[in-house]
């Protein structure tokens, strides 16, 4: 059977798991719960699983997703790099909502329009390998809205978020676009009941970079996510300028690409929320996390954001065209000034001594539940 | 002299529709993994959604240019694996029963193969199937059809190769198997994902337990057939039944019929499992009411035309209650472990009528050597009028019609005997109790057999009554000049009656007798 998992036993990734992603979810199904005390629903949790399914297991280990009467994690949906890695997370939590695709190019087809969305038996095209992927992606694109709304989305995809070959603003944020408005959807809940949601938990790994980003992707960074907001919100220059030593946003790309990437992302994700009829909650606002991974190639930073966001009140359709929700706004600008305001928790120095001896035992527990799905086939 | 010969597009046919179903082609990759010296095979079919499947075993798998060798022999040209390596822990090898590889062309497109060979460099390929190739090939003058000639025992021997596809190597990953094989079909035809999905909302649908011997126990053996339950079931019960794993235990059929097979098939150390559960042989015969019967077969080795037949096996009867579900019923062959089609409901053309009680029966023959050359081209059915399969047939319809139904007539005999005893006994008492809950005083029935004395009566029956007690004397049940099956009926409504009598006015005899008599009748 296929090798483990590369980066299974990266303590500080795990740092990320249990001291980050875990409250965030365990607060979120806190609020499931209190909303359908009488009649409860289970989590739905989407993921970009990888790593062995170990987010989805430290979940289901801490009670936080719960699988259905028949031991399936029917409620979790994820995606995974590459069809032979579905395989393989499949087996370690089984009965989860595995699809083989590309996301984004599955969520993009979106935008052809949803008239033929599902399988059926065609009429008149024929039956050939180009008509049948045709119809297999569309049928993962059905299946995949009608999963919609997730409670926790965690999109750790491990990869530039920007990609220079790619058209501004890239099919990443353009598929994101695509999930906040999904997320809107009425779905229907493990108690057999619709729902909608007023807020979820939104998770979003990347790398930092790519350095050499051309210039139509620098400025969007520099202009769409910095400077414009600078020009409509006098406040947010003071706490942009002790960020940026005094540095005007142009300078500060130039002189600092991590420390301005670090802005521009999590404030970019707070812009297309708001611009989807949600923002994020400013009670946190995103906490951003950042660690260096060694690798063959170099070493990279990875940049974990976590966040709950709120739909916004009243929604889109109730309010004059382009508005936002006054709330949402002002929730936004605190959001980024905080952004601006705090400093990313780089947690290298914090995975030391007794916590690392901690997270590595707890590692070692979590590697273990595994097992209990999905006994190493030589056990 | 002229010869007669077989069109290459006919043969060519075979790469695009051999099987009746999915696990049918899934059971011969099965196979081949279990040729493979596998232990385990993995199969997982991205359930609840099937947009993929694959299959990966941990066996010898097979070098880059096994594959190419395999690919551009032609379907079907492979020689079967010869027995001069044996296969691990005395495993008999089955060889090829239908087309290898190339069947699971039956559910898809195109697939990718991934192998990871003993010694040897670990290779992964593309296997490309072309589009609407039957239709290519029935062209007149098809681009698919070649000359070519093959090497018979040295004489070169012109023929025709058709092609039925392409297949191109890609660059071998980190998610290649780290030993064996793995073949993942990532173009399934949208009618098997339509299919397999639509099953899961089927009205009959059961979720499928985590364990299998759970879902045979909870479901399979509750459920009047796999149709009702849907594809995902049929698949993982046809798996099941046709692929050589072990039974749930030494004790799953009664009377430890299957308790040396299972032996035999644990040490082979083979395991199966799909989606990540272990399937067994789905027959779990527990628990019935009326008991089971059981025969063996074991005719020791024959000749036919030459060449050796051997056979063994069982046939259990459920007393009384219809095997659950329907696809149990009747009797599957195996060939070296390997079930060929399905349990045959007709127990090979069986031609007496045996009624309902053909619906008790389930069976098993395991074929260790023979019959290979009476297999259908469908490899699910036989040729039956091939001697081979002639002489299991007879064997099997003997074993049927002397030792099986006759000890099953004998059985419903002595259960109707004892049936008819537990309920007269049931009904003697019902008698007493119904005439004690209207009468505080205790009952004494006493019947007795006729006599010259009481025979001129036209009725020898009475009742007494005294402060504390009720006596009744009735003519014995045998006596009585009715048909047998109302004699304690009639018995018994004497009974009341003599007590109604003992009322003092005839309203309330009347009403006494309704009493009882209903009373009598709602109990008996």
């Amino acid at each position: 059977m296929a090798e483990g998992f590369a980066f299974e036993g990266c303590l500080l990734k795990h740092y990320i798991r249990k001291k980050v992603w875990l409250p965030f979810c365990r607060d979120r199904l806190k609020k499931i719960r209190a909303a359908t005390k009488k009649d409860p629903r289970r989590l739905r949790y989407f993921t970009f699983c990888a790593v062995g399914a170990l987010d989805v297991l430290l979940l289901d280990r801490e009670k936080v997703i719960r699988k259905s009467s028949n031991d399936e994690f029917d409620t979790v949906f994820f995606f995974d790099k590459s069809k032979e890695a579905v395989i393989e997370t499949q087996k370690r939590i089984p009965g989860a909502n595995g699809f083989p695709g590309d996301f984004a190019e599955i969520v993009l087809q979106a935008a052809d329009g949803d008239a033929e969305l599902g399988l059926h038996i065609l009429t008149d095209a024929r039956d050939t390998r180009e008509v049948r992927q045709k119809q297999m992606r569309k049928a993962q694109l059905g299946a995949l809205i009608e999963s919609f709304p997730f409670d926790v989305v965690n999109l750790d995809v491990e990869q530039y978020l920007f990609r220079p070959r790619e058209k501004l603003p890239g099919v990443l944020t353009n598929a994101m676009r695509r999930m906040l408005e999904w997320q809107r959807r009425e779905g229907i809940g493990s108690n057999g009941k619709p729902f909608t949601l007023d807020e979820f938990t939104l998770m979003f790994t990347t790398q930092v970079g790519p350095t050499g980003l051309p210039d139509e992707y620098m400025s969007y960074l520099r202009d769409y996510c910095l400077v414009s907001n600078l020009a409509a919100h006098q406040e947010l220059n003071d706490p942009f300028l002790k960020k940026s030593n005094g540095k005007n946003p142009t300078q500060f790309f130039q002189d600092d690409f991590d420390g301005a990437f670090k802005l521009a992302v999590p404030k970019g994700l707070s812009e297309l929320a708001l611009e989807q009829d949600w923002f994020v909650d400013d009670a946190r606002g995103i906490e951003v996390y950042q660690f260096d991974r060694p690798h063959a190639g170099g070493t990279y930073r990875m940049l974990h954001m976590v966040m709950a966001v709120k739909r916004q009140a009243p929604p889109r359709e109730q309010r004059a065209p382009g508005q936002q929700a006054g709330a949402a706004l002002g929730a936004h600008k605190k959001t980024i000034i905080k952004i601006f305001d705090e400093d990313v928790v780089a947690i290298e120095s914090l995975v030391a001594g007794k916590l690392e001896d901690e997270l590595k035992a707890d590692l070692e527990r979590l590697l273990e539940h595994r097992t209990r799905y999905y006994p190493p086939p030589d056990a | 002299m002229p010869k007669i010969r077989v069109h290459e597009r006919a043969l060519a046919h075979l790469s695009r529709g051999l099987y009746r179903s999915p696990a049918s082609a899934l059971r011969e990759l099965v196979s081949n993994a279990w040729d493979a010296n596998a232990a385990r095979v993995e199969i997982d079919t991205n359930y609840p959604r099937f947009f993929q499947l694959s299959i990966e075993d941990n066996g010898d798998g097979f070098t880059r240019e096994e594959f190419e060798n395999l690919m551009s022999g032609g379907i079907g040209n492979s020689q079967k694996r010869t027995d001069n390596e044996p296969l691990k822990y005395g495993r008999p090898t089955i060889g090829r029963l239908g087309i290898g590889m190339l069947g699971i062309a039956q559910i898809c497109g195109s697939f990718i193969v991934t192998s990871t060979p003993k010694s040897g460099k670990p290779f992964k390929a593309r296997v490309n199937l072309y589009d609407l190739a039957k239709e290519k090939m029935d062209e007149k003058q098809s681009e698919l059809v070649h000359d070519a000639t093959t090497n018979f025992d040295g004489e070169q021997i012109p023929g025709k190769i058709v092609d039925v596809g392409t297949y191109e190597f890609e660059k071998v990953d980190a998610d290649a198997p780290s030993r064996g094989t793995r073949i993942l079909v990532d173009d399934v035809t949208p009618i098997f994902t339509l299919a397999f999905t639509e099953s899961l909302t089927l009205e009959e649908y059961k979720p499928m337990p985590r364990d299998w011997r759970q879902a045979v126990v909870r479901v399979l053996n509750n459920a009047p057939s796999l149709q009702i339950l849907g594809d995902y079931w049929r698949l993982l019960w046809e798996l099941s039944a046709a692929c050589p794993i072990p039974y749930f235990a030494n004790d799953a059929l009664p009377k430890n019929i299957v308790k040396e097979r299972n032996i035999a098939l644990e040490s082979y150390k083979f395991g199966l499992y799909v989606d990540g559960r272990q399937l067994f042989k789905p027959v779990l015969l527990r628990e019935n009411p009326g008991g089971y019967t059981t025969t063996r077969i074991n005719p020791g080795p024959m000749k036919v035309y030459g060449k050796n037949l051997s056979f063994s096996g069982y046939i259990a009867v459920q007393e009384g209650l219809q095997l659950k579900p329907d696809e149990l019923r009747g009797i599957l062959i195996r060939i070296k472990n390997v079930g060929i089609g399905y349990y045959d409901q007709s127990m090979l053309d069986y031609r007496f009528n045996e009624g309902p009680r053909t619906r008790w029966l389930t069976g098993e023959i395991y074929v260790d050597q023979g019959l290979e050359d009476a297999l259908n081209v469908d490899r699910d059915s036989f040729n039956r009028f091939h001697p081979e399969f002639r002489a299991l047939q007879d064997h099997i319809h003997t074993v049927l019609r002397n030792e099986v139904f006759p000890a099953v007539y004998k059985n419903i005999d002595v259960r109707s005997k004892e049936r008819k005893t537990k309920i007269s006994t049931k009904r003697s008492g019902v008698v007493k109790s119904v005439i004690q809950d209207h009468d505080d005083r205790s009952v004494h029935i006493v019947r007795t057999a006729a006599t010259e004395e009481n025979e001129e009566k036209s009725s020898y029956s009475s009742a007494h009554r005294t402060r504390d007690s009720i006596e009744v004397v009735v003519a014995k049940e045998d006596d009585l000049p009715t048909g047998k099956a109302s004699r304690q009926l009639a018995q018994a409504v004497l009974t009341i009656f003599e007590v109604a009598l003992l009322e003092t006015d005839k309203a309330a005899q009347r009403k006494k007798f309704s009493e009882l008599l209903l009373d009598l009748l709602k109990r008996w």
